[in-house]
C-alpha cells in the first residue's frame, strides 16, 4: 500500500487511489469539478492542481495522479491558490451569473469555490458568449447551456453509466456548448442523476426546481423501497416535509446512482392512498381498539375452528423487523397457525426492469423474508395459500404490507381479513380490520436486499398519520393476545431474529453500519423475475 | 431521430459507398475511429453535413447521433451549413490583411447579395473570411475548391467569378461539386 504525503500529512491508501481521494484521507478537501468517484477520469477542469513537493513534477493534476510511495503533494502554497484562483476566473468568463434565480444555488461548486478560492472581479471587456438556455432535454431535466462550465461529466455518465451517450460537448474552444443532437430527448431512467452530478445549474431536476431552496432542507439517511436492489438515499425534507430523494453514496450497492421511479417515489410518502388511520368493522378506530378487536377474532378463531384456521402472510414490502415480530406474536399465542410467503409484484409497482440498478422485483425485502420463512421451516407459497383458501379452511387472514389479493389472482376468499399496510389497495379494501403501517422513510429496522445485504433503516422523517412501524404494532396486537414476553423495538427484534434465522447469526442492527452487511451465504446472482401478476394494462 | 430529409431527400450510402467505409473501418482498431473519414466522404457526397446526414453517418459508424455532431461541430473544414457551388475562401490574416484582403472582401460582397450564411440566393457562392492559407507571399489570396488564386485585385476578381458564373469548370477537379442538388431551402 503506498504511502505518499498531503501538506506534510502522511497517508497510507489502497493502490490505485487518485490524490484526491488520498487528500481526502488526509483530512484535505482538494476543489475539483470533473473529477467522480464513479467515472472515468477526465481531467480537464483544472480545478484540481497542486504543487509537487516530492515524486514527480508539478503543478499536475490531483484527480489524475496515482498515489504511489514517495510522493507528496501541497495544496496550501500561494501557486496553487494562484492557480485555483485563475481557474475560476476562466470558468466564470461566460457564466450568465444568474444564481437568483438558478435552483442549483446552496448546493453548487461554483459558488462555493468562488467564495473559497475566486473572489476576483470581472475583467471582461467583451460580450459575453451566450449559450441556450431552459432547454427541456428530458422528462426530469431542465439544461441551461449557459451555465455549464464543460466538466463533461455529463457526457462520461451517458456514455459510461446508462451507455445511452445522449450527451455532448458541441463545438470548440469558449463556444463550447453542452447539449443533445437536436430533435431528441434523453431515453433512459437515471436522468435525476444527471442534476446530482452536474457541479453547476446546467442540469436541473424539473421536479425539484424552484420547490425549495436547497439550504432550508435537511438530509438524513434512508433505503429506497421500490426494489430489491435497496439503493441507499438521503431524505431531503423540511420539518418532515419530503422534498427530494437523492442517491446516497454506497459503493457495494448503487455507487452515486439511483433511478427515477425510486427518486420520484417519495411523493408516495404524502399521496392520498396513503393508509393513515386504523380501522376496524365498526369503521375508523384507534390503532389499539382494532388491534384488541382482530386479537379477539383470532382466539376466537383459533377456540372455535383450531389454530389452523388463523393464517399470517409475510410482507416482501415489510422490514425483517416487521415480519419477524408479526411471526413471533402469532406463533406466540395461535402456535399452529399457518404462515405463508406470496411472492411477486404488486399492481403499484412501476413496469421497468434493466441490468443497471432496477430488480425485476419491485419488493424491497423478498431476500429477508425468504430467509425467515425458511428458518421457520413451515412457511407455505402462494399455491398453498390458494389451497387453504379454497377449502375453506382458513378463516381469519392476518397480511403484512402486500397486496395479497392482487398478487393470488382469482381465489376464494377468507372469512375474515386483516391488512397491516402502508398504502390501500385490493387487499385493504377487502380488509376488516386495516392497520396504518409506517413507510420505510419512517420507521427503525432493516431491509434484506437482493445481494443479500442488510441494510439499516433510521426514521428520517415522522410516521405519517397513526401509522406505526410493523414490530410496534406486532408488539401491541401480542399484548392484545397476552403475549407481553416478546421483545419490542427494533433492536430487540433484530436481536431475536439474529438468535434465530441462521443466515443473520452475528448481525445486529446498530452494527450494519453505512454499507450494510452481507447475511451468510451465498446470494443468489441471478436477477430472477417474480411471477407478474399486474393486470394488463 | 430527426425526421428531417437532407436537401428534401432521404440519405443513404450505395452499396460501393459501403464497401469503402467497411475498408476504412478495417483500417482501425476500433470502428468509431472511422469518423473523420467518413464525415469526409458524406461531405463530399451531399455537399454539407444536415443532421439527416450526421444521423447517418453515426449510424454506420456505429456512436449515437450526437457524437457525429460533436465531431462535425469541431472542424471548420466539415460545413453544418448549406454552401453555395463556388465557396470563396479568402484570407484576411497578416500578410493578406496588409496587401488588401479587406479591400477584395468588400469587393466580393458588394456584387452579389450574400445572406447571414455568407451565400448567394442561387446557390453559386458562398464567401468565407479564412485564416492564413500559408500563401503569404502572394496575398491577397483566396482558395476556391482546392485551388488557390493569388495576388488578387478587384479586376482580377471580377474576372474569376465572371468565369465561375458562365459555369467554367473548377480548375481543380471536384466531381461531387457537379453532382449534388442545389438546394439552400432546407
Ligand atoms: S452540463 Fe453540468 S455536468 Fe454537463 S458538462 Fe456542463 S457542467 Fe458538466
Ligand atoms: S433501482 Fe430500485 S432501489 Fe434503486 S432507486 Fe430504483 S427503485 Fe429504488
Ligand atoms: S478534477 Fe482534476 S482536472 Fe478536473
Ligand atoms: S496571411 Fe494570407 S495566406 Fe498567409
Amino acid at each position: 500500500m503506498p504511502t505518499v504525503k498531503v501538506n506534510g500529512i502522511e497517508v497510507e491508501v489502497a493502490p490505485g487511489t487518485n490524490m484526491i481521494e488520498a487528500a481526502r484521507q488526509a483530512g484535505v478537501d482538494i476543489p475539483h469539478y470533473c473529477y467522480h468517484p464513479h467515472l472515468p477520469v477526465a481531467g480537464n477542469c483544472r480545478m484540481c492542481l497542486v504543487d509537487v513537493e516530492a515524486g514527480g513534477r508539478g503543478p499536475d493534476i490531483a484527480c489524475n495522479m496515482q498515489a504511489r510511495d514517495g510522493l507528496a503533494i501541497r495544496t496550501d502554497t500561494d501557486n496553487v491558490k494562484r492557480m485555483r484562483r485563475s481557474v475560476m476566473e476562466f470558468l466564470l468568463v461566460n457564466h450568465p451569473l444568474d444564481c437568483p434565480i438558478c435552483d442549483q444555488a446552496g448546493e453548487c461548486r461554483l459558488q462555493d469555490y468562488y467564495m473559497e478560492h475566486g473572489q476576483h472581479h470581472s475583467r471582461l471587456a467583451d460580450e459575453k458568449i451566450t449559450r441556450t438556455k431552459r432547454q427541456d432535454i428530458g422528462d426530469l431535466i431542465i439544461l441551461d447551456a449557459d451555465r455549464c462550465i464543460a466538466c463533461s461529466r455529463c457526457v462520461r455518465f451517458s456514455d459510461e453509466v446508462t451507455k445511452t451517450g445522449e450527451l455532448r460537448l458541441f463545438n470548440r474552444t469558449d463556444h463550447t456548448e453542452i447539449g443533445v443532437f437536436p430533435g431528441t430527448r434523453l431515453s433512459h431512467h437515471y436522468q435525476g442523476c444527471l442534476a446530482d452530478i452536474c457541479p453547476v445549474g446546467a442540469l436541473t431536476n424539473k421536479d425539484f426546481r424552484f420547490q425549495k431552496r436547497s439550504w432550508y432542507l435537511r438530509a438524513e439517511p434512508s433505503v429506497c423501497d421500490r426494489c430489491a436492489t435497496g439503493c441507499n438515499i438521503d431524505v431531503d425534507h423540511d420539518h418532515g416535509e419530503v422534498f427530494r430523494y437523492r442517491p446516497r453514496r454506497n459503493d457495494a450497492v448503487n455507487k452515486s446512482w439511483m433511478c427515477d421511479f425510486g427518486r420520484l417515489s417519495y411523493k408516495r410518502l404524502a399521496a392520498e392512498d396513503r393508509i393513515l388511520t386504523a380501522r376496524g368493522p365498526e369503521g375508523a378506530e384507534g390503532v389499539d381498539a382494532v388491534l384488541a378487536g382482530l386479537a379477539a377474532a383470532v382466539d376466537a378463531a383459533a377456540r372455535d375452528h383450531g389454530d389452523g384456521s388463523v393464517g399470517l402472510v409475510l410482507g416482501t414490502r415489510a422490514t425483517n423487523e416487521a415480519n419477524w415480530a408479526m411471526l413471533r406474536a402469532l406463533r406466540a399465542a395461535v402456535p399452529g397457525a399457518r404462515v405463508f410467503l406470496v411472492e411477486g409484484n404488486d399492481p403499484d409497482a412501476f413496469d421497468y426492469t434493466d441490468d443497471l440498478l432496477v430488480h425485476a422485483d419491485k419488493n424491497p425485502n423478498t431476500a429477508g423474508v425468504r430467509l425467515i420463512a425458511e428458518a421457520d421451516g413451515a412457511v407455505g407459497d402462494a399455491e398453498a395459500l390458494r389451497a387453504a383458501l379454497a377449502d375453506g379452511g382458513l378463516r381469519l387472514l392476518l397480511v403484512l404490507a402486500d397486496d395479497v389479493l392482487a398478487r393470488l389472482g382469482e381465489v376464494r376468499r377468507p372469512e375474515a381479513l386483516a391488512f397491516f399496510g402502508t398504502w390501500a389497495n385490493a387487499t385493504s379494501e377487502a380488509a376488516r380490520w386495516v392497520l396504518p403501517l409506517a413507510a420505510a422513510q419512517e420507521v427503525e429496522g432493516s431491509f434484506t436486499n437482493f445481494q443479500g445485504r442488510v441494510q439499516r433503516l433510521q426514521p428520517a422523517i415522522p410516521a405519517a398519520g397513526d401509522s406505526r412501524p410493523g414490530q410496534v404494532l406486532a408488539a401491541g396486537l401480542a399484548r392484545a393476545l397476552g403475549e407481553d414476553a416478546l421483545p419490542a423495538g427494533a433492536a430487540g427484534v433484530f436481536h431475536d431474529l439474529a438468535a434465530n434465522v441462521p443466515a443473520f447469526f452475528g448481525l445486529s442492527l446498530a452494527g450494519l453500519g453505512a454499507e450494510g452487511a452481507l447475511v451468510h451465504r451465498e446470494p443468489p446472482t441471478e436477477q430472477v423475475a417474480p411471477p407478474d401478476t399486474r393486470p394488463a394494462p | 431521430m430527426t425526421d428531417q430529409a437532407h436537401n428534401g431527400e432521404k440519405v443513404a450510402w450505395t452499396e460501393q459507398e459501403l464497401a469503402e467505409i467497411e475498408e476504412i473501418a478495417s483500417r482501425y482498431p476500433s470502428r468509431r475511429s472511422a469518423m473523420l473519414p467518413v464525415l469526409w466522404m458524406a461531405q463530399h457526397k451531399f455537399g454539407w453535413l444536415s443532421l439527416p446526414v450526421l444521423e447517418l453517418v453515426a449510424e454506420t459508424v456505429g456512436v449515437p447521433p450526437s457524437e457525429a455532431r460533436a465531431v462535425a461541430s469541431f472542424y471548420t473544414m466539415l460545413k453544418k451549413k448549406p454552401t453555395g457551388r463556388y465557396v470563396l475562401q479568402v484570407c484576411h490574416t497578416l500578410s493578406c490583411a496588409l496587401n488588401g484582403a479587406e479591400e477584395i472582401i468588400r469587393h466580393i460582397e458588394s456584387k452579389y447579395d450574400f445572406d447571414e450564411n455568407g451565400n448567394t440566393p442561387d446557390g453559386l457562392f458562398t464567401l468565407e473570411r479564412v485564416e492564413c492559407l500559408a500563401s503569404c507571399g502572394s496575398g491577397p489570396m483566396m482558395q476556391v475548391g482546392e485551388h488557390y488564386y493569388e495576388r488578387l485585385t478587384p479586376e482580377k476578381v471580377d474576372e474569376i467569378l465572371a468565369g465561375f458564373e458562365s459555369g467554367e469548370p473548377l480548375p481543380t477537379p471536384r466531381p461531387e461539386a457537379d453532382e449534388w442538388q442545389w438546394n439552400l431551402q432546407s
